[in-house]
């Protein structure tokens, strides 16, 4: 093993992660290479500053506060599929009935609204019918009639 | 008691109306993670309390390195023993629970990540007008530098970097946690620690 792949497995070392022989290759390569003992003690240094970082305190009622938080998010979840669950079988298919009622009505009245708005308004396709077709319409065949007496 | 007694116990009277119960109130303390969650999953708060006394620190200082914002990391670690708490009916006493409980705030974690929006770290503090020693002072300023170029790296190398380094844990579990191969973990940690070891060459 030369000393560049020494070098890529100088962390795996320090971290005792190296199996059995590997790990005794790379400790015989270090005890003669100065150049790669070197790369072992800058990595063994920075691995004690990193040692140093501290991390974050946990806060006093942490656990406790975390604990209320998830009991009432719990009490949240709950109540709707608990008010489900005390509900006896004749209570649901009532509900499931009122429901389909409720869409059922809802869907008929907008009907309605929808008929009654189109009602209000003139056809048309008989206007523009009667424009482009003037041969197939009888009183517009009349009125062009009457324009040419007019005309005379 | 046997601990299927007070299991029995539990679903039966609850912990605060037996008086054989309240006894093993402290013996939460000598339960395992595992007994622990089975307590959770049947809705036992203080099992669930002891849980987070157990890996609050843990958590928030993963969650602090990751994140580098104190107040993130501690909402980080809040959401993940609601996590934990949601997951422990489907708990399978096989898995490891320190790496059970980390894989979901390293989701979290890199959640947080990609909804917020760039967030410089604050200079190192200056020790300039304090009489601390010259040896001291030096070690407070490389700690800070330290701690922005860990937050610098990216998401992967640091988290690998947090989980091994930090977290104690083996390359094997640290390529649990974050699904991928050890290979690949040696990988992100040399390129880590070369990153991290050239900024203290800067420093020095």
């Amino acid at each position: 093993m030369d000393c560049h792949a020494m070098q890529e497995k100088v962390v795996a070392f320090l971290d005792g992660e190296l199996p059995g022989p590997v790990g005794e290759v790379v400790a015989r390569h270090l005890s003669s290479c100065r150049e790669c003992a070197e790369e072992v003690n800058s990595f063994r240094q920075l691995n004690a500053a990193l040692d140093l970082l501290p991390g974050l305190p946990a806060p006093t009622r942490f656990a406790k506060e975390t604990v209320r938080k998830a009991v009432s998010c719990k009490r949240k979840e709950m109540s709707l599929s608990e008010l489900w669950k005390g509900f006896g079988n004749a209570w649901r298919f009532a509900a499931c009935v009122a429901v389909l009622l409720g869409l059922l009505s809802g869907g008929v009245a907008s009907r309605s609204v929808y008929l009654g708005i189109s009602a209000e308004q003139p056809d048309q396709t008989w206007i523009i019918y009667e424009d482009s077709e003037p041969s197939l319409s009888a009183t517009y065949g009349q009125a062009a009639l009457v324009d040419q007496d007019e005309q005379w | 008691m046997s601990r299927l007694d007070y299991v029995w116990c539990v679903r039966s009277c609850g912990i605060s109306c037996c008086g054989s119960c309240m006894t093993l109130k402290c013996k939460y303390l000598e339960q395992s993670d595992d007994f622990l969650m089975e307590l959770v999953a049947r809705g036992d708060d203080k099992a669930f309390e002891e849980l987070i006394t157990r890996y609050q620190q843990t958590v928030l200082n993963l969650a602090f390195r990751f994140l580098g914002d104190e107040q993130e990391a501690k909402d980080a670690a809040q959401e993940t023993f609601l996590r934990l708490l949601q997951a422990a009916e489907r708990y399978q006493p096989t898995t490891q629970f320190k790496p059970f409980v980390l894989r979901i705030t390293k989701n979290l974690c890199i959640d947080y990540i990609r909804k917020r929006k760039p967030v410089y770290l604050a200079e190192p503090p200056d020790y300039r007008d304090r009489t601390d020693p010259h040896a001291e002072l030096e070690l407070a300023q490389l700690g800070a530098i330290l701690r922005k170029a860990v937050v610098a790296l990216p998401e992967n190398q640091r988290m690998a970097l947090l989980l091994n380094h930090f977290e104690g844990l083996r390359y094997a579990e640290v390529a649990e946690i974050m699904e991928t191969s050890v290979a690949a973990v040696e990988s992100l940690l040399v390129r880590a620690k070369r990153t991290l070891r050239a900024k203290m060459k800067e420093f020095r």
